[in-house]
């Protein structure tokens, strides 16, 4: 047998036949846990680093003077430092982790040479802290979302195909039958994302297109890298975790087969609407914002679906620390995707755009809606993959509480506060403007201390997350797991 | 590319790659009949360990809690899952 033929038999993931499922789930797990624990260390680590990052930011928004001596600390490079961290560091490290093991579940296959998948998730993040400390010293691009030093995407793009490319090979293996819903939107993000990073990359960076298409590029690729990678990531995990701790099967499954495929075909598109106003074609934009009203459907779709799979299980909701955050998450994409609809009207464009309404609604989206779906999926996960009990409820509980009001009072800030931000620029007398932009400046004081005070919260609920996380790694009460949810023994001590 | 023009095609065509992309995968799935039975394909994730009508998560040290709790709101014996 050719050497490359005995590597593509090698990386077959199929399990062997006649095998009883129980062993089979048992395989993956084992098999999956040393690279998802990994990604999952790496997201953990990240989210920390980010949130200080964010803290740094919003306090320098009320009180400039904050570290303003320090140049690696100036808010432009914090701002950035924080995106880049939270985006490519926690969500992406999350993405690989939870939609990996989903989808290893879902297939029920096991992954062939995972040291491949460590490798390349080593390096992806050796990137990425690289791409960070190049914003920090002052390397960064004036690109959104791709800040990073462009020297260091091949890195990044080359690590990401190692990763993507097990899911591909995953689903190339499944066991036949039904492909779920979750594995469709996995497969499509997996997809997309390479697709729509290398083109930014190519296009605005190492073969710069010129003047506005490159904010035509920026923007479809910013606003495609929630819709098209964070946002699938994010229902695949709903669609796989509320039906599966609930015991219930999804309400209407043809609702979230069209959820997805609305999605897919539609989404696309609705990026230009962040360029409402701009000096680009008009039918350009117009397609941008029928795109973005059509998101509506999705939106309605799977709010319809998530809530009535859940309506009549509110206190078992409570009862599962994986669907506190998972029906939390679920609740504000709909918000989210709702808002972002109408936001891509004219009418109401004027008064959001550039305002901080915009961060607010980006927040809903990454935040409240995506990062609350994955703290959900990792309680879920990483017992079944450990063997082991979360250590600590209470922390948990400070976990959920600090993220959800903490999100809750962000968002109610960025969104009130923008709103009175766009209305005061948009305020005209005689043809000038009435406010200056000091007058608006002071007026938005109170909303960024508010931010501030989010913030710390926020910080709170991460903090306990991390010890939470790390006293788990470390084996912290690990005999109790027969009473949480991997429910592994026979009785509460027994070993594993 | 020099002419604005010419990466507004390029935009064009990528977006309508991305489309058809969609339209050819979406033609699969017609075809391999993912789109029939679906009720049935809708409990493909349950198993042995974690069945359907059975919760499975709670929090550390709450579990036999919870599930009694649960249990006396449905008005029915307890369930749980055990291997």
């Amino acid at each position: 047998m050719s050497p490359l033929i005995s590597f593509f038999t090698s990386i077959d993931p199929r399990q062997k036949t006649g095998v009883p499922l129980k062993v089979q789930l048992s395989e993956i797990d084992r098999q999956m846990r040393v690279p998802v624990i990994m990604f999952l260390c790496f997201a953990v680590l990240w989210l920390q680093i980010g949130t200080f990052f964010a803290m740094v930011s919003s306090i320098k928004l009320h009180n400039p003077e904050f570290l303003g001596d320090l140049s690696w600390l100036t808010f432009g490079r914090t701002r950035s430092a924080h995106l880049n961290s939270v985006a490519y560091g926690w969500a992406n490290n999350a993405v690989f982790g939870v939609g990996l093991w989903i989808m290893a579940r879902l297939c029920k296959v096991t992954v062939r040479h995972a040291g491949i998948l460590i490798t390349a998730g080593i390096f992806w993040n050796i990137g990425v802290a690289a791409g960070v400390f190049g914003i920090l010293s002052g390397g960064m691009t004036s690109i959104e979302w791709l800040e990073m030093p462009m020297q260091v995407a091949p890195l990044l793009a080359l690590s990401y195909a190692m990763i993507g490319v097990w899911g591909v090979i995953m689903f190339r293996y499944r066991a036949l039958g039904h492909v779920y819903v979750s594995q469709w939107y996995i497969l499509g993000g997996l997809f997309w994302f390479p697709w729509i990073y290398m083109i930014a990359q190519v296009m605005i960076l190492w073969v710069p297109a010129r003047g506005t298409v490159q904010a035509i590029t920026n923007w479809w690729f910013a606003h495609n890298v929630l819709g098209l990678w964070y946002t699938p990531m994010g229902l695949a995990a709903i669609y796989y975790f509320l039906p599966k701790v609930l015991g219930r099967p999804i309400h209407s499954y043809y609702l979230s087969v069209l959820g997805f495929w609305s999605l897919a075909l539609f989404y696309n598109w609705a990026g230009v609407h962040h360029l409402i106003g701009g000096p680009i074609p008009v039918w350009l934009i117009s397609a941008g914002i029928v795109a973005s009203v059509m998101m509506v459907i999705p939106a309605i779709v799977t709010a319809i679906n998530h809530h009535m799979t859940a309506v009549g299980n509110a206190r078992a909701v409570w009862c599962s620390p994986t669907l506190r955050f998972i029906v939390f998450g679920a609740m504000s994409y709909t918000f989210a995707s709702l808002f972002g609809s109408a936001m891509a009207l004219r009418d109401i464009n004027v008064v959001t755009h550039f305002s901080q309404f915009t961060v607010g609604h980006a927040h809903h989206g990454a935040y409240a809606f995506f990062t609350m779906v994955m703290f959900g999926s990792v309680y879920f996960m990483v017992p079944r993959l450990l063997k082991r009990e979360w250590p600590s409820a209470a922390l948990i509980k400070v976990h959920f509480w600090g993220t959800a009001i903490g999100i809750g009072i962000m968002l109610f800030a960025l969104h009130i506060g923008g709103w009175i931000q766009g209305e005061m620029w948009n305020e005209l007398k005689d043809g000038a403007p009435v406010y200056s932009n000091l007058d608006v400046s002071q007026a938005l004081v109170k909303w960024f201390l508010s931010r501030s005070f989010a913030g710390i919260l926020l910080t709170i609920g991460h903090v306990a997350f991390l010890v939470n996380f790390v006293w788990m790694l470390a084996g912290g009460k690990s005999t109790r797991y027969k009473e949480g949810p991997t429910l592994i023994g026979d009785k509460e001590g027994s070993t594993l | 590319m020099e002419s604005w023009d010419g990466y507004l095609i390029f935009i064009a065509a990528m977006g309508a790659m991305f489309f058809t992309s969609a339209v050819l995968v979406l033609v699969w799935a017609l075809k391999h009949k993912q789109f029939s039975k679906l009720n049935q394909g809708a409990r493909v994730i349950f198993d042995e360990e974690e069945p359907e009508g059975v919760h499975t998560d709670y929090f550390p040290g709450e579990a036999a809690k919870a599930r009694e709790m649960l249990a006396k709101e449905e008005h029915k014996p307890l369930k749980h899952a055990t291997r």
